[in-house]
Protein backbone atom coordinates (compact mmCIF):
# COMPACT_ATOMS: atom_id res chain seq x y z
CA UNK A 1 0.00 0.00 0.00
CA UNK A 2 1.66 3.43 -0.72
CA UNK A 3 0.29 5.75 1.23
CA UNK A 4 2.65 9.05 0.17
CA UNK A 5 2.18 11.80 -1.47
CA UNK A 6 4.13 12.88 -4.33
CA UNK A 7 4.71 16.32 -6.09
CA UNK A 8 1.55 17.11 -7.63
CA UNK A 9 1.07 19.97 -10.39
CA UNK A 10 -2.63 21.09 -11.56
CA UNK A 11 -3.47 21.06 -14.51
CA UNK A 12 -1.68 23.41 -16.81
CA UNK A 13 -3.94 26.63 -18.01
CA UNK A 14 -6.68 25.67 -20.51
CA UNK A 15 -5.77 28.03 -23.24
CA UNK A 16 -2.41 26.08 -23.34
CA UNK A 17 -3.54 23.05 -25.03
CA UNK A 18 -6.65 24.70 -26.29
CA UNK A 19 -4.10 26.82 -28.81
CA UNK A 20 -2.83 23.10 -29.66
CA UNK A 21 -6.43 22.09 -30.87
CA UNK A 22 -7.29 24.92 -32.19
CA UNK A 23 -4.25 25.06 -35.00
CA UNK A 24 -4.92 21.31 -35.89
CA UNK A 25 -7.75 21.62 -38.11
CA UNK A 26 -6.34 24.51 -39.57
CA UNK A 27 -3.39 22.29 -41.09
CA UNK A 28 -6.13 19.70 -42.47
CA UNK A 29 -8.03 23.04 -43.84
CA UNK A 30 -4.90 23.98 -46.44
CA UNK A 31 -4.31 20.21 -47.11
CA UNK A 32 -7.85 20.18 -48.48
CA UNK A 33 -6.72 23.28 -50.24
CA UNK A 34 -3.60 21.38 -51.14
CA UNK A 35 -5.56 18.66 -52.83
CA UNK A 36 -8.08 20.62 -54.25
CA UNK A 37 -4.76 22.87 -56.13
CA UNK A 38 -3.12 19.90 -56.63
CA UNK A 39 -5.11 17.62 -59.21
CA UNK A 40 -5.04 14.29 -59.66
CA UNK A 41 -0.98 14.28 -60.19
CA UNK A 42 -0.56 14.27 -56.43
CA UNK A 43 -1.77 10.89 -56.24
CA UNK A 44 0.62 9.22 -58.97
CA UNK A 45 3.04 8.64 -55.67
CA UNK A 46 4.00 9.36 -52.02
CA UNK A 47 7.31 10.62 -54.10
CA UNK A 48 4.82 13.71 -55.49
CA UNK A 49 6.59 17.17 -53.48
CA UNK A 50 2.75 18.35 -52.72
CA UNK A 51 1.72 14.36 -51.55
CA UNK A 52 4.86 15.06 -49.13
CA UNK A 53 3.49 18.33 -47.94
CA UNK A 54 -0.02 16.79 -47.71
CA UNK A 55 1.20 13.82 -45.42
CA UNK A 56 3.32 16.10 -43.17
CA UNK A 57 0.75 18.47 -42.72
CA UNK A 58 -1.96 15.51 -41.91
CA UNK A 59 0.83 13.89 -39.74
CA UNK A 60 2.27 16.79 -37.71
CA UNK A 61 -0.07 19.46 -38.65
CA UNK A 62 -2.99 17.41 -37.28
CA UNK A 63 -1.45 14.50 -35.40
CA UNK A 64 1.12 15.66 -33.56
CA UNK A 65 -0.11 19.01 -32.88
CA UNK A 66 -3.20 17.40 -31.02
CA UNK A 67 -1.20 14.82 -29.46
CA UNK A 68 1.16 17.60 -27.53
CA UNK A 69 -1.37 19.31 -26.42
CA UNK A 70 -2.77 16.66 -25.29
CA UNK A 71 0.20 15.07 -23.32
CA UNK A 72 0.32 18.60 -21.56
CA UNK A 73 -3.02 17.64 -19.79
CA UNK A 74 -2.30 13.72 -19.48
CA UNK A 75 0.85 13.88 -17.63
CA UNK A 76 -0.58 16.16 -14.61
CA UNK A 77 -3.47 13.56 -14.86
CA UNK A 78 -2.10 10.27 -15.39
CA UNK A 79 1.17 10.87 -14.20
CA UNK A 80 0.39 13.32 -11.23
CA UNK A 81 3.26 15.84 -12.76
CA UNK A 82 3.30 18.71 -15.11
CA UNK A 83 6.06 19.84 -17.11
CA UNK A 84 7.94 22.65 -15.54
CA UNK A 85 7.05 26.80 -16.68
CA UNK A 86 4.44 25.59 -18.90
CA UNK A 87 3.36 28.71 -20.12
CA UNK A 88 6.86 29.51 -21.41
CA UNK A 89 7.15 26.16 -22.81
CA UNK A 90 3.92 25.54 -24.38
CA UNK A 91 3.48 29.28 -25.82
CA UNK A 92 7.42 29.25 -27.37
CA UNK A 93 7.00 25.60 -28.59
CA UNK A 94 3.79 26.00 -30.50
CA UNK A 95 4.50 28.91 -32.21
CA UNK A 96 8.35 27.70 -33.32
CA UNK A 97 6.56 24.78 -34.37
CA UNK A 98 3.59 25.53 -36.34
CA UNK A 99 5.70 28.44 -38.11
CA UNK A 100 7.87 25.12 -38.65
CA UNK A 101 5.01 22.67 -40.11
CA UNK A 102 3.75 25.98 -42.44
CA UNK A 103 7.83 25.98 -43.73
CA UNK A 104 7.85 22.43 -44.28
CA UNK A 105 4.90 22.17 -46.39
CA UNK A 106 5.43 25.11 -48.14
CA UNK A 107 9.32 23.30 -48.74
CA UNK A 108 8.29 20.27 -50.14
CA UNK A 109 5.71 22.37 -52.39
CA UNK A 110 8.51 25.26 -53.81
CA UNK A 111 11.59 23.53 -52.84
CA UNK A 112 13.16 26.53 -51.75
CA UNK A 113 16.44 25.75 -50.14
CA UNK A 114 16.02 28.60 -47.77
CA UNK A 115 12.18 27.07 -46.63
CA UNK A 116 13.97 23.79 -46.13
CA UNK A 117 16.82 25.40 -43.90
CA UNK A 118 13.72 27.88 -41.61
CA UNK A 119 11.72 24.21 -41.44
CA UNK A 120 15.56 22.69 -40.33
CA UNK A 121 15.62 25.50 -37.90
CA UNK A 122 12.19 25.66 -37.02
CA UNK A 123 11.58 22.51 -36.00
CA UNK A 124 14.48 21.68 -34.55
CA UNK A 125 13.84 24.41 -31.89
CA UNK A 126 10.10 24.08 -31.41
CA UNK A 127 10.41 20.37 -30.92
CA UNK A 128 13.47 20.38 -28.88
CA UNK A 129 11.78 22.87 -26.56
CA UNK A 130 8.78 20.70 -26.13
CA UNK A 131 10.46 17.45 -25.97
CA UNK A 132 13.03 18.41 -23.14
CA UNK A 133 10.24 19.55 -20.99
CA UNK A 134 8.00 16.06 -21.67
CA UNK A 135 11.39 13.85 -21.29
CA UNK A 136 12.12 16.23 -17.78
CA UNK A 137 8.83 14.75 -17.06
CA UNK A 138 9.19 11.15 -18.60
CA UNK A 139 12.28 10.54 -17.04
CA UNK A 140 11.17 10.82 -13.06
CA UNK A 141 9.54 8.24 -11.48
CA UNK A 142 5.52 8.38 -11.84
CA UNK A 143 2.70 6.40 -11.18
CA UNK A 144 0.49 4.45 -13.70
CA UNK A 145 3.81 2.88 -14.87
CA UNK A 146 2.29 0.77 -17.87
CA UNK A 147 0.87 4.01 -19.52
CA UNK A 148 4.01 6.33 -18.62
CA UNK A 149 6.22 3.84 -19.88
CA UNK A 150 4.42 3.57 -23.01
CA UNK A 151 4.63 7.16 -23.59
CA UNK A 152 8.04 6.65 -22.69
CA UNK A 153 8.32 4.62 -26.02
CA UNK A 154 6.51 6.98 -27.75
CA UNK A 155 8.56 9.75 -26.81
CA UNK A 156 11.84 8.05 -28.16
CA UNK A 157 10.17 7.07 -31.85
CA UNK A 158 9.44 10.30 -32.24
CA UNK A 159 13.11 11.40 -31.17
CA UNK A 160 14.39 8.85 -33.38
CA UNK A 161 11.87 9.52 -36.61
CA UNK A 162 13.02 13.58 -35.92
CA UNK A 163 16.51 12.27 -35.93
CA UNK A 164 15.90 10.80 -39.70
CA UNK A 165 13.61 13.54 -40.53
CA UNK A 166 16.59 16.36 -39.70
CA UNK A 167 19.06 13.77 -41.57
CA UNK A 168 16.65 13.82 -45.15
CA UNK A 169 15.85 17.60 -44.38
CA UNK A 170 19.76 18.29 -44.34
CA UNK A 171 20.13 16.49 -47.34
CA UNK A 172 18.06 18.41 -49.31
CA UNK A 173 20.11 21.50 -48.62
CA UNK A 174 23.01 19.71 -49.51
CA UNK A 175 24.20 18.73 -46.26
CA UNK A 176 25.07 14.74 -46.05
CA UNK A 177 26.21 12.33 -43.85
CA UNK A 178 28.63 10.06 -45.49
CA UNK A 179 27.43 6.13 -43.24
CA UNK A 180 23.77 6.95 -43.62
CA UNK A 181 22.31 5.50 -46.76
CA UNK A 182 19.35 8.04 -47.47
CA UNK A 183 17.52 5.82 -49.46
CA UNK A 184 13.75 4.51 -49.57
CA UNK A 185 14.15 2.22 -46.72
CA UNK A 186 15.46 5.16 -44.51
CA UNK A 187 12.07 7.28 -45.05
CA UNK A 188 10.36 3.90 -44.44
CA UNK A 189 11.61 4.01 -41.10
CA UNK A 190 11.03 7.31 -40.64
CA UNK A 191 7.37 7.03 -41.85
CA UNK A 192 6.90 3.97 -39.42
CA UNK A 193 8.83 5.63 -36.55
CA UNK A 194 5.96 8.43 -36.69
CA UNK A 195 3.05 6.70 -37.66
CA UNK A 196 3.20 3.08 -35.36
CA UNK A 197 5.93 4.93 -32.85
CA UNK A 198 4.99 8.24 -31.76
CA UNK A 199 1.21 8.11 -33.00
CA UNK A 200 0.36 3.99 -32.68
CA UNK A 201 2.17 3.88 -29.17
CA UNK A 202 0.39 7.03 -27.64
CA UNK A 203 -2.31 5.88 -28.69
CA UNK A 204 -2.01 2.47 -26.84
CA UNK A 205 -0.51 3.82 -24.23
CA UNK A 206 -3.48 6.77 -23.91
CA UNK A 207 -6.22 3.76 -24.38
CA UNK A 208 -4.97 1.97 -21.32
CA UNK A 209 -6.39 5.26 -18.82
CA UNK A 210 -8.92 7.11 -20.95
CA UNK A 211 -10.79 4.11 -21.80
CA UNK A 212 -11.76 2.85 -18.33
CA UNK A 213 -11.53 6.53 -16.84
CA UNK A 214 -13.87 8.03 -19.46
CA UNK A 215 -16.54 5.18 -20.12
CA UNK A 216 -16.25 3.15 -16.62
CA UNK A 217 -14.65 -0.02 -18.17
CA UNK A 218 -12.57 -3.08 -17.03
CA UNK A 219 -8.69 -2.30 -16.93
CA UNK A 220 -6.92 -3.97 -20.24
CA UNK A 221 -5.53 -7.83 -19.58
CA UNK A 222 -2.50 -6.89 -17.51
CA UNK A 223 -0.51 -8.76 -20.16
CA UNK A 224 -1.74 -6.38 -22.73
CA UNK A 225 -0.57 -3.25 -20.68
CA UNK A 226 2.67 -4.42 -20.12
CA UNK A 227 4.06 -5.90 -22.88
CA UNK A 228 2.10 -4.89 -26.13
CA UNK A 229 3.31 -1.20 -26.24
CA UNK A 230 7.21 -2.64 -25.42
CA UNK A 231 6.35 -5.33 -28.35
CA UNK A 232 5.53 -3.10 -30.84
CA UNK A 233 8.54 -1.03 -29.75
CA UNK A 234 10.76 -4.05 -30.80
CA UNK A 235 9.23 -5.03 -33.77
CA UNK A 236 10.12 -1.18 -34.82
CA UNK A 237 13.82 -1.42 -34.51
CA UNK A 238 13.59 -5.11 -35.83
CA UNK A 239 12.09 -3.54 -38.63
CA UNK A 240 15.40 -1.82 -39.57
CA UNK A 241 17.11 -5.06 -39.91
CA UNK A 242 14.30 -7.39 -41.35
CA UNK A 243 11.42 -5.26 -42.75
CA UNK A 244 8.83 -7.63 -43.83
CA UNK A 245 9.18 -10.08 -41.08
CA UNK A 246 9.08 -7.23 -38.25
CA UNK A 247 6.19 -5.43 -40.42
CA UNK A 248 3.78 -9.05 -40.50
CA UNK A 249 4.17 -9.25 -37.31
CA UNK A 250 3.24 -4.91 -36.20
CA UNK A 251 -0.08 -5.76 -37.62
CA UNK A 252 -0.75 -8.57 -36.15
CA UNK A 253 0.74 -6.66 -32.82
CA UNK A 254 -2.39 -4.30 -33.58
CA UNK A 255 -4.85 -6.75 -34.45
CA UNK A 256 -4.41 -7.87 -30.80
CA UNK A 257 -4.83 -4.36 -29.64
CA UNK A 258 -8.06 -4.32 -31.72
CA UNK A 259 -9.64 -7.59 -30.36
CA UNK A 260 -8.62 -6.52 -27.26
CA UNK A 261 -10.00 -2.97 -27.31
CA UNK A 262 -13.56 -4.88 -28.96
CA UNK A 263 -13.57 -6.96 -25.60
CA UNK A 264 -12.90 -4.08 -23.08
CA UNK A 265 -15.68 -1.46 -24.68
CA UNK A 266 -17.98 -4.90 -24.96
CA UNK A 267 -17.49 -5.26 -20.86
CA UNK A 268 -17.93 -1.28 -20.02
CA UNK A 269 -20.86 -1.10 -17.08
CA UNK A 270 -22.90 1.76 -18.15
CA UNK A 271 -23.04 1.52 -22.02
CA UNK A 272 -24.50 4.13 -22.60
CA UNK A 273 -24.58 5.53 -26.59
CA UNK A 274 -21.32 7.32 -27.03
CA UNK A 275 -19.04 8.94 -30.13
CA UNK A 276 -16.05 8.47 -28.66
CA UNK A 277 -16.78 4.67 -28.34
CA UNK A 278 -18.04 4.87 -31.70
CA UNK A 279 -14.73 6.27 -32.75
CA UNK A 280 -12.45 3.69 -30.59
CA UNK A 281 -14.87 1.10 -32.28
CA UNK A 282 -14.04 2.18 -36.11
CA UNK A 283 -10.22 2.45 -35.15
CA UNK A 284 -10.43 -1.42 -33.84
CA UNK A 285 -12.39 -2.41 -36.91
CA UNK A 286 -10.07 -0.16 -39.27
CA UNK A 287 -7.17 -2.65 -37.61
CA UNK A 288 -8.24 -5.37 -38.22
CA UNK A 289 -9.27 -4.76 -42.20
CA UNK A 290 -5.69 -3.40 -42.23
CA UNK A 291 -4.38 -7.17 -41.16
CA UNK A 292 -6.88 -8.93 -44.30
CA UNK A 293 -5.73 -6.12 -46.71
CA UNK A 294 -2.09 -6.39 -45.76
CA UNK A 295 -2.21 -10.55 -45.88
CA UNK A 296 -3.93 -11.20 -48.82
CA UNK A 297 -1.52 -12.45 -51.03
CA UNK A 298 -0.50 -9.43 -53.87
CA UNK A 299 -2.38 -11.23 -56.88
CA UNK A 300 -5.43 -9.62 -55.22
CA UNK A 301 -4.37 -5.99 -56.13
CA UNK A 302 -2.43 -7.05 -59.30
CA UNK A 303 -4.69 -9.60 -61.04
CA UNK A 304 -6.75 -8.12 -64.17
CA UNK A 305 -9.34 -10.76 -63.45
CA UNK A 306 -9.34 -9.57 -59.65
CA UNK A 307 -12.34 -10.56 -58.16
CA UNK A 308 -11.92 -7.86 -55.32
CA UNK A 309 -10.08 -5.09 -56.27
CA UNK A 310 -9.36 -3.09 -59.51
CA UNK A 311 -6.03 -2.29 -60.16
CA UNK A 312 -4.18 -0.93 -57.51
CA UNK A 313 -1.18 1.10 -58.07
CA UNK A 314 0.57 1.39 -54.63
CA UNK A 315 -0.55 -0.97 -51.81
CA UNK A 316 1.78 0.85 -49.24
CA UNK A 317 -0.35 3.84 -50.18
CA UNK A 318 -3.59 2.48 -49.10
CA UNK A 319 -2.71 0.64 -46.38
CA UNK A 320 -0.85 4.13 -45.10
CA UNK A 321 -3.83 6.59 -45.79
CA UNK A 322 -6.17 4.11 -44.43
CA UNK A 323 -3.90 3.75 -40.76
CA UNK A 324 -4.12 7.63 -40.86
CA UNK A 325 -7.42 7.97 -41.69
CA UNK A 326 -9.33 5.68 -40.00
CA UNK A 327 -7.04 4.83 -37.38
CA UNK A 328 -4.80 7.53 -35.78
CA UNK A 329 -7.48 9.90 -37.21
CA UNK A 330 -10.37 8.38 -35.45
CA UNK A 331 -9.00 7.82 -32.30
CA UNK A 332 -7.99 11.38 -32.08
CA UNK A 333 -11.07 12.91 -33.35
CA UNK A 334 -12.87 9.98 -30.42
CA UNK A 335 -10.58 12.00 -27.65
CA UNK A 336 -11.25 15.54 -28.75
CA UNK A 337 -14.58 14.91 -28.67
CA UNK A 338 -14.18 13.62 -25.09
CA UNK A 339 -11.27 15.59 -23.77
CA UNK A 340 -12.57 19.08 -24.99
CA UNK A 341 -15.86 18.97 -22.98
CA UNK A 342 -14.06 17.24 -19.90
CA UNK A 343 -11.37 19.83 -19.80
CA UNK A 344 -13.59 23.10 -20.25
CA UNK A 345 -15.80 21.34 -17.39
CA UNK A 346 -13.47 20.11 -14.93
CA UNK A 347 -11.00 23.80 -15.54
CA UNK A 348 -14.48 25.75 -14.29
CA UNK A 349 -15.39 22.99 -11.60
CA UNK A 350 -12.18 23.10 -9.79
CA UNK A 351 -12.83 26.57 -9.56
CA UNK A 352 -15.59 26.03 -7.25
CA UNK A 353 -13.42 24.34 -4.42
CA UNK A 354 -13.08 28.25 -3.73
CA UNK A 355 -16.16 28.89 -3.85
CA UNK A 356 -19.21 26.29 -4.00
CA UNK A 357 -22.18 28.80 -4.94
CA UNK A 358 -20.14 29.08 -7.97
CA UNK A 359 -21.69 25.88 -9.46
CA UNK A 360 -24.65 27.45 -10.51
CA UNK A 361 -22.74 29.33 -13.51
CA UNK A 362 -21.52 25.68 -14.88
CA UNK A 363 -23.70 24.34 -17.44
CA UNK A 364 -24.01 20.97 -18.05
CA UNK A 365 -21.01 18.96 -19.78
CA UNK A 366 -22.94 18.30 -22.65
CA UNK A 367 -23.72 21.79 -23.86
CA UNK A 368 -20.17 22.14 -24.16
CA UNK A 369 -20.19 19.63 -27.12
CA UNK A 370 -23.49 18.30 -27.87
CA UNK A 371 -23.83 14.51 -28.49
CA UNK A 372 -26.22 15.49 -32.09
CA UNK A 373 -22.80 17.52 -33.09
CA UNK A 374 -20.37 14.73 -32.28
CA UNK A 375 -22.34 12.23 -34.52
CA UNK A 376 -22.24 14.32 -37.16
CA UNK A 377 -18.45 14.59 -36.76
CA UNK A 378 -18.25 11.13 -37.05
CA UNK A 379 -19.92 10.56 -40.02
CA UNK A 380 -18.51 13.25 -41.95
CA UNK A 381 -15.56 11.45 -40.85
CA UNK A 382 -16.67 8.49 -42.40
CA UNK A 383 -17.74 9.80 -45.54
CA UNK A 384 -14.61 11.49 -46.20
CA UNK A 385 -12.51 8.43 -45.28
CA UNK A 386 -14.49 7.06 -47.99
CA UNK A 387 -13.78 9.45 -50.52
CA UNK A 388 -10.07 9.47 -49.52
CA UNK A 389 -10.28 5.89 -50.64
CA UNK A 390 -12.00 6.12 -53.46
CA UNK A 391 -9.53 8.86 -54.47
CA UNK A 392 -6.50 6.59 -54.28
CA UNK A 393 -7.95 4.15 -57.10
CA UNK A 394 -10.09 6.60 -58.68
CA UNK A 395 -7.33 10.01 -58.67
CA UNK A 396 -10.18 11.97 -60.73
CA UNK A 397 -12.39 11.98 -57.53
CA UNK A 398 -9.67 14.42 -55.91
CA UNK A 399 -12.31 17.39 -55.33
CA UNK A 400 -14.43 15.20 -54.21
CA UNK A 401 -12.09 14.18 -51.40
CA UNK A 402 -11.32 17.73 -50.84
CA UNK A 403 -14.73 18.36 -50.83
CA UNK A 404 -15.44 16.63 -47.83
CA UNK A 405 -11.93 17.21 -45.68
CA UNK A 406 -12.97 20.76 -45.76
CA UNK A 407 -16.26 20.37 -44.54
CA UNK A 408 -15.21 18.03 -42.01
CA UNK A 409 -12.74 20.04 -40.43
CA UNK A 410 -14.31 22.89 -40.36
CA UNK A 411 -16.74 21.56 -38.55
CA UNK A 412 -14.56 20.46 -35.92
CA UNK A 413 -12.84 23.96 -36.26
CA UNK A 414 -16.26 25.32 -35.78
CA UNK A 415 -17.25 22.46 -32.82
CA UNK A 416 -14.01 23.68 -31.15
CA UNK A 417 -14.08 27.28 -31.16
CA UNK A 418 -18.02 26.73 -29.79
CA UNK A 419 -16.72 24.79 -26.58
CA UNK A 420 -14.16 27.61 -25.80
CA UNK A 421 -16.30 30.72 -26.13
CA UNK A 422 -18.84 28.77 -23.63
CA UNK A 423 -15.80 27.87 -21.00
CA UNK A 424 -14.74 31.58 -21.37
CA UNK A 425 -18.41 33.07 -21.32
CA UNK A 426 -18.96 30.71 -18.17
CA UNK A 427 -15.77 31.65 -16.53
CA UNK A 428 -16.36 35.41 -16.98
CA UNK A 429 -19.59 34.85 -14.48
CA UNK A 430 -17.37 33.15 -12.17
CA UNK A 431 -15.15 36.33 -12.17
CA UNK A 432 -18.28 38.62 -11.80
CA UNK A 433 -19.60 36.47 -9.14
CA UNK A 434 -16.33 36.37 -7.48
CA UNK A 435 -15.99 40.21 -7.54
CA UNK A 436 -19.23 40.87 -6.06
CA UNK B 1 -14.21 12.80 13.57
CA UNK B 2 -16.95 11.54 11.71
CA UNK B 3 -16.24 9.52 8.20
CA UNK B 4 -18.94 10.35 5.67
CA UNK B 5 -18.10 8.41 2.58
CA UNK B 6 -18.83 8.83 -0.79
CA UNK B 7 -18.55 6.00 -3.85
CA UNK B 8 -17.54 7.39 -6.99
CA UNK B 9 -15.71 4.40 -8.58
CA UNK B 10 -18.52 3.73 -10.75
CA UNK B 11 -19.23 6.95 -12.31
CA UNK B 12 -17.61 8.50 -15.44
CA UNK B 13 -15.94 11.98 -15.42
CA UNK B 14 -16.71 14.58 -14.47
CA UNK B 15 -19.40 13.20 -12.31
CA UNK B 16 -16.97 12.09 -9.69
CA UNK B 17 -15.96 15.83 -9.36
CA UNK B 18 -19.35 16.95 -9.14
CA UNK B 19 -20.06 14.08 -6.26
CA UNK B 20 -16.65 15.30 -4.44
CA UNK B 21 -18.08 19.33 -4.78
CA UNK B 22 -21.43 18.44 -3.72
CA UNK B 23 -20.24 16.28 -0.37
CA UNK B 24 -18.08 18.92 0.65
CA UNK B 25 -20.08 21.66 0.11
CA UNK B 26 -22.61 20.23 2.47
CA UNK B 27 -19.54 18.51 4.66
CA UNK B 28 -19.94 19.76 8.49
CA UNK B 29 -17.60 20.86 10.26
CA UNK B 30 -15.22 18.18 12.43
CA UNK B 31 -16.56 15.41 9.69
CA UNK B 32 -13.99 13.94 7.25
CA UNK B 33 -14.55 12.90 3.24
CA UNK B 34 -14.08 9.65 2.15
CA UNK B 35 -13.82 8.88 -1.26
CA UNK B 36 -13.37 5.76 -3.01
CA UNK B 37 -12.23 6.14 -6.71
CA UNK B 38 -10.19 3.98 -9.14
CA UNK B 39 -7.65 6.11 -9.76
CA UNK B 40 -6.09 9.57 -8.18
CA UNK B 41 -7.05 12.84 -9.22
CA UNK B 42 -4.30 14.27 -9.20
CA UNK B 43 -5.47 17.29 -10.60
CA UNK B 44 -7.68 17.71 -7.82
CA UNK B 45 -4.45 18.32 -5.07
CA UNK B 46 -3.13 21.14 -5.60
CA UNK B 47 -6.87 23.13 -6.17
CA UNK B 48 -7.54 20.91 -2.53
CA UNK B 49 -4.60 22.86 -0.59
CA UNK B 50 -5.68 26.30 -2.15
CA UNK B 51 -8.80 26.01 -1.31
CA UNK B 52 -8.02 25.10 2.30
CA UNK B 53 -8.12 21.34 2.71
CA UNK B 54 -6.18 18.48 3.06
CA UNK B 55 -6.31 15.16 1.87
CA UNK B 56 -4.58 11.96 2.19
CA UNK B 57 -4.54 9.24 -0.14
CA UNK B 58 -4.15 5.58 0.21
CA UNK B 59 -3.63 3.31 -2.64
CA UNK B 60 -4.77 -0.41 -2.41
CA UNK B 61 -4.33 -1.83 -6.06
CA UNK B 62 -4.44 -0.44 -9.34
CA UNK B 63 -8.34 0.74 -10.00
CA UNK B 64 -8.82 1.06 -6.21
CA UNK B 65 -7.83 4.43 -3.83
CA UNK B 66 -9.53 5.74 -0.79
CA UNK B 67 -9.09 9.58 -0.14
CA UNK B 68 -9.77 11.10 2.91
CA UNK B 69 -10.25 15.14 2.97
CA UNK B 70 -11.09 17.43 5.60
CA UNK B 71 -10.23 21.01 6.66
CA UNK B 72 -6.65 22.08 7.08
CA UNK B 73 -7.13 23.19 10.54
CA UNK B 74 -8.37 19.22 11.40
CA UNK B 75 -4.88 17.75 10.32
CA UNK B 76 -4.21 16.99 14.09
CA UNK B 77 -7.93 15.76 14.26
CA UNK B 78 -7.85 13.38 11.38
CA UNK B 79 -4.04 12.01 12.38
CA UNK B 80 -5.45 11.09 15.82
CA UNK B 81 -8.19 9.55 14.68
CA UNK B 82 -7.56 7.50 11.40
CA UNK B 83 -3.52 7.34 11.42
CA UNK B 84 -2.52 4.27 10.74
CA UNK B 85 -5.50 2.23 10.14
CA UNK B 86 -6.58 1.51 6.36
CA UNK B 87 -9.93 1.68 4.69
CA UNK B 88 -9.97 -1.21 1.98
CA UNK B 89 -13.25 -0.87 0.64
CA UNK B 90 -13.10 -3.79 -1.82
Amino acid sequence: MNMSGLSFNALPPIDLPFRFFLTAPLFIIACALLVLFSGETLWLSRWQPNMLALTHGFTLGFLTMVMMGALLQLLPVIGGVGIAKPRFIATTSHVLYCAGVVALMFSFVFAHQWLTLAALILLSLGFGLYLSAIIGVLIKKISQGDSINGFRLAIISLVILLLLGVLLLANRVGISVSFITLDKHLTDIHALMGLVGWAGLLIIAVSFQVIPMFHVAPSMPKYIKQYLAGSIFILLMLYIFYAEFALALIFISHGVFAVTLFYVIKQRKRKVPDTSIKYWQLAAATLLLLNVLYFLPEYFYHSEETPLFMPLPDKGMLLTAIFIYFYLLSVIQGMLLKILPFLSYTHLQQRCLIDFSAMQFIPHMHDFLNKKQGVALYYMHIISGLSLVAVIFEPSLYVVFALFLLIEFVWLLFLMLRCMRLYFSVSKKINLSNNT
Amino acid sequence: MELVVVDVSELAPPEPMTVILTALADLKQGCCLLVTHRRQPFPLYEKLVQAGWAYHCQVHDDDNISLFIFKQAEQLVFEQCFDGKTFHSA
